[in-house]
């Protein structure tokens, strides 16, 4: 499915708890702004950017999903065919956390072909002490702020990246 | 006075099929499109769709785009669903649920219907913000406490 006029083409979906800042972070990366309001998602939005990994361009086509505890309520066919995703946890509400590696364990059911990055986001609203003391079930890939946009660039490259590499390797 | 006995079927002009179709007219739209993306037919119900003419839907929708595995192996009697999407049905933002089937009559085609239900959702959005903000507000207390 993944080869577009312009190159390669790769959905991946932002999942976790409602408000841990999925949408912001989606924001962040696409239009480089933090949006100021609150507005939950709900059911699905779909973004896109591109991105250039040295010669090659991808595009992430970014499936927003509205905010869920329980993995299994998401309908199948959001996470049908999704290359990658990004499982977010909001660094301060310990409810976004403490059942992640369960979470995780059905998201991985739902979708078993699907590469997988942990975001620690709201990275800052604690102090490096409290960054330190925090004993998450899952250690996360990166640890992000939607609001200074620290590390989301990056994370979002990376997982590029690792569905890029991906491809060269299964082919 | 009129008696309601007097309120016979036939005053009516329209058959319930038809008064069925103009009722749904003005919540449905129904797209045909090749599996490599070409739109075939619209009934422009909801809007004209006038950009999505002659060219691959893939190229102007990105949700669409991220689809096309999906659509290359859609099975004969399966539904694809995709309920309350944030869409721009050219310049109508709002919140439609999709579904996409095969032709009955050519499984070439995907029939893709798109059903408004903005109204509808933008009223429960409007439930789920205030449940949300609720629940935030009630852990970050929670927290002030503990803490
Ligand atoms: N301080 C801080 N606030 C953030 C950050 N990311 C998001 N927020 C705030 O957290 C709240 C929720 O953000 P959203 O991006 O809407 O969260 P979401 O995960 O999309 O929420 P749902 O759509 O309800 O599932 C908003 O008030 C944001 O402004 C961050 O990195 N730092
Ligand atoms: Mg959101």
């Amino acid at each position: 499915m993944d080869s577009t006029k312009q190159g390669i083409s790769k959905k991946i979906a932002l999942l976790g708890s409602h408000a841990v800042g999925k949408t912001s972070l989606i924001s962040r990366f696409v239009t480089r702004e933090f949006p100021n309001e609150y507005l939950t998602t709900i059911g699905l939005r779909v973004d896109q950017k591109t991105v250039q990994l040295g010669d090659l361009t991808v595009e992430l086509i970014i499936w927003d999903i509205a905010g869920q505890d329980d993995p299994v309520r998401i309908p199948q066919y959001y996470l049908n065919g999704a290359h990658g995703y990004i499982f977010v946890v909001d660094l301060s509400r310990e409810s976004t956390w403490s059942q992640m590696d369960h979470q995780i364990q059905v998201l991985e059911a739902m979708m078993p072909k699907a590469k997988r990055l942990v975001a620690g986001n709201k990275k800052d609203l604690l102090s490096d002490k409290e960054l330190q003391e925090l004993k998450l079930p899952v250690t996360p890939d990166f640890l992000t702020s939607a609001f200074t946009g620290e590390n989301v660039d990056e994370m979002f490259h990376h997982l590029a990246q690792i569905l890029v590499h991906d491809d060269a390797t299964t082919a | 006075m009129r008696c309601f006995t007097t309120w016979r079927k036939s005053w009516f002009m329209m058959t319930l099929q038809q008064l069925k179709a103009h009722v749904l007219d003005h919540s449905a739209q129904v797209i045909v499109f090749q599996k490599d993306g070409l739109m075939v037919d619209s009934c422009h119900t909801l809007s004209g769709v006038k950009s999505w003419e002659n060219k691959s839907l893939y190229d102007s929708i990105s949700l669409l785009r991220s689809m096309q595995f999906a659509f290359s192996h859609i099975g004969n009697e399966e539904v694809i669903d995709i309920p309350c999407v944030d869409f721009v049905l050219e310049q109508r933002q709002g919140y439609y649920d999709f579904t996409f089937s095969l032709h009955p009559e050519n499984p070439d085609l995907v029939v893709w219907l798109v059903k408004d239900q903005t109204r509808v959702y933008r009223y429960y959005a409007a439930i789920q913000q205030e449940r949300n903000l609720l629940r935030l507000e009630k852990e970050y207390k929670e927290r002030g406490q503990s803490a």
